[in-house]
């Protein structure tokens, strides 16, 4: 086992344990410093005098007042072991759960489908009155331009006021447009991956609870 | 070895070590192991007491483009380790004038 393998097996199984994030530090420090010492090339011999990580980790927790032989190793165990019978003996009342869970998702389909239709439809109103406001924006700024340019040879200063204020509406509508869309094109992706993750921790958590 | 090296040996040990220049962990290590059987997970523990108990402090010096963490023993080390020597002396010289029949009282 090299170094990295060593050190990184040691601190999850040092976070596991429950200690304080200072003392896991500290303790990865002095270990990382003995690695480092000791040479690149004497690792696999300095990994083999500290004992295994998961011996290490232990001491460590037992000098931090932590008795890792406690109810969570045994549990580690358990769980690193499948062939135990006690972890197959509670592996069919998960499946069952998880099926009964998935029937009430399916049951109550009528009602959470609805509220995300009216969702999904409040956020494309919300969509189509930004676009229009640009679209009247845009209008309003390229009108007010043309028509100063039809009135400069009648009245010319109300003609340059007309294409002034013309220019600063296409202006503000140039302006909004990028963040606008930017922030709805962001927004859509977040929430498409937030919605994935949801249902892709849903479905797993499922699995596992 | 047959005879156990006690918590309060190690210590000594350590701020002995210390103390003749200031040193980091794996030197440390090493020279306690060139002495007694002991791995690095008994010393870590014993150098962390001894920072807890501020006989010793640590400051970090850069090596190899790394920071490198130093022990210095402070003035309360300073007079635990006095203490510590004394008590060994006194300690040694009573085992001796047993398993050496030397004789207590002549040492």
């Amino acid at each position: 086992m090299n170094r990295l393998e060593y050190l990184t097996e040691l601190r999850r199984r040092l976070e596991d344990g429950g200690l304080a994030a200072e003392e896991i530090n500290d303790a990865m420090r002095f270990y990382e410093e003995i690695f480092l010492d000791a040479g690149v090339e004497h690792e696999a011999k300095t990994a083999e005098n500290l004992g295994t990580p998961e011996e290490l980790a232990n001491k460590i927790l037992q000098d931090s007042g932590i008795h890792p032989q406690g109810d969570s190793v045994f549990q580690m165990e358990a769980a690193a072991d499948p062939s135990q019978a006690h972890s197959t003996d509670s592996n069919a009342p998960q499946n069952s759960n998880s099926l009964t869970k998935l029937l009430i998702i399916i049951i109550t389909s009528p009602i959470w489908f609805s509220l995300m239709c009216a969702l999904a439809a409040v956020a494309l109103a919300i969509l189509c009155a930004l676009l229009s406001i640009i679209i009247a924006v845009f209008a309003t700024g390229f009108s007010l331009t043309i028509g100063g340019i039809i009135t400069l040879f009648t009245v010319y200063p109300a003609g340059i006021a007309l294409i002034g204020a013309g220019l600063i509406c296409i202006g503000l509508g140039g302006m909004i447009i990028v963040p606008i869309t930017k922030g709805i094109w962001h927004g859509c992706v977040s929430l498409f991956n937030k919605f994935t993750n949801f249902v892709h921790k849903f479905v797993s958590s499922k699995a596992v609870a | 070895m047959g005879f156990s090296i006690s918590a309060g040996l190690l210590d000594s040990m350590v701020l002995s070590v210390v103390d003749r220049e200031d040193t980091y962990g794996y030197e440390i290590t090493q020279f306690i192991r060139s002495a007694v059987d002991v791995s690095e997970s008994t010393l870590y523990p014993v150098l962390r007491r001894l920072q807890k108990n501020e006989l010793l402090e640590t400051y970090d010096k850069e090596y190899m483009g790394r920071n490198r963490r130093y022990y210095h023993v402070t003035p309360k080390g300073e007079a635990a380790l006095e203490g510590y020597r004394r008590e060994w002396k006194k300690h040694k010289n009573m085992v001796d004038s047993i398993l050496l029949e030397k004789g207590g009282e002549n040492t």
